[in-house]
């Protein structure tokens, strides 16, 4: 569990239209220390980051509003600081090299567990710190370079 | 960036090193070629190179791990893998790495062409 002092690394952005999906992610990452907010649209995902920073915002590839594609072109214009990862119940290869193409960092295959939702958000943390801070040690980068 | 854009193949296929050193000089392009990954950090410690293209999938030292390595000396270099076993989990991979692109084998050598020359204008400084 982490400390109460929630930083802007801290903060993580959940967008999914189905709400269970939501909840579950909301739950588990605001029990481990984070702060948390959900978005059920593009939209809705693009208000958000246009009034507060995000480290990390999760994406369902399926969200309504825009393509997915489109919504990546979006959040690279918008907050390319953030570590976006997406998050699929049957991934395509065409889809993951796209993702690759336009800025996304991760990928979580439905249903995933506790251990690599946390794995996948503590990586796209530190990713959002080098980003914003070039100081911080690119090495050791094996936390990137592996499948869990 | 030299004058024109230089890249580092790196596959253990002799036909594909081939392949990709005629059509990437004909277009008056440099071209450093390895066979290893071990070659290729050796060849990265001596030349001014824009971009690597390498291979997934090698005996010792695989693509993944080479970029890995090529990271520690050249953090912002673009890597760009080829494999002829394309799959979800190795692409996932690559996007967890950090790879600019996941190229499937066999590829149309202009669509290569034209991939990697879209990493490289990403680098070059907006006038």
């Amino acid at each position: 569990m982490k400390s109460n002092n929630i930083t802007e690394a801290d903060r993580i952005l959940v967008a999914d239209a189905n709400p269970e999906v939501c909840d579950n992610v909301l739950e588990a990452l605001i029990e481990s220390g984070y702060h948390a907010e959900t978005a059920a649209n593009c939209g809705h995902v693009l208000e958000r980051t246009a009034t507060d920073g995000w480290s990390v915002i999760m994406i369902d590839v399926d969200l309504p509003g825009m393509s997915n594609t489109e919504l990546l072109v979006r959040l690279q214009e918008y907050c390319p600081e953030s570590s976006v990862i997406l998050l699929s119940g049957c991934p395509t290869l065409d889809g993951v090299v796209e993702a690759m193409r336009h800025g996304a960092c991760d990928l979580l295959t439905k249903p995933f567990d506790l251990q690599e939702l946390i794995g996948a958000v503590q990586r796209g943390v530190r990713r959002y710190q080098r980003t914003i801070n070039p100081s911080v040690s690119r090495h050791p980068v094996g936390d990137d370079l592996r499948v869990d | 960036m030299h004058e024109q854009p230089s890249i580092l193949v790196v596959d253990d296929e002799l036909l594909i090193r081939d392949l990709l050193y005629d059509f990437f000089a004909g277009q008056g392009w440099q071209i450093a070629i390895a066979d290893t990954g071990e070659k290729a950090l050796g060849i990265l410690k001596e030349k001014e190179i824009d971009l690597v293209l390498t291979d997934l999938r090698m005996p010792q030292m695989d693509g993944l791990d080479l970029a890995r390595l090529v990271r520690e000396e050249h953090p912002d270099m673009p890597v760009v893998i080829m494999t002829g076993f394309p799959s979800v989990e190795s692409a996932v991979a690559a996007l967890r790495s950090k790879i600019s692109d996941y190229v499937t084998k066999p590829f149309n050598i202009n669509e290569l062409f034209r991939i990697i020359k879209s990493h490289i204008d990403k680098d070059v400084p907006q006038q």
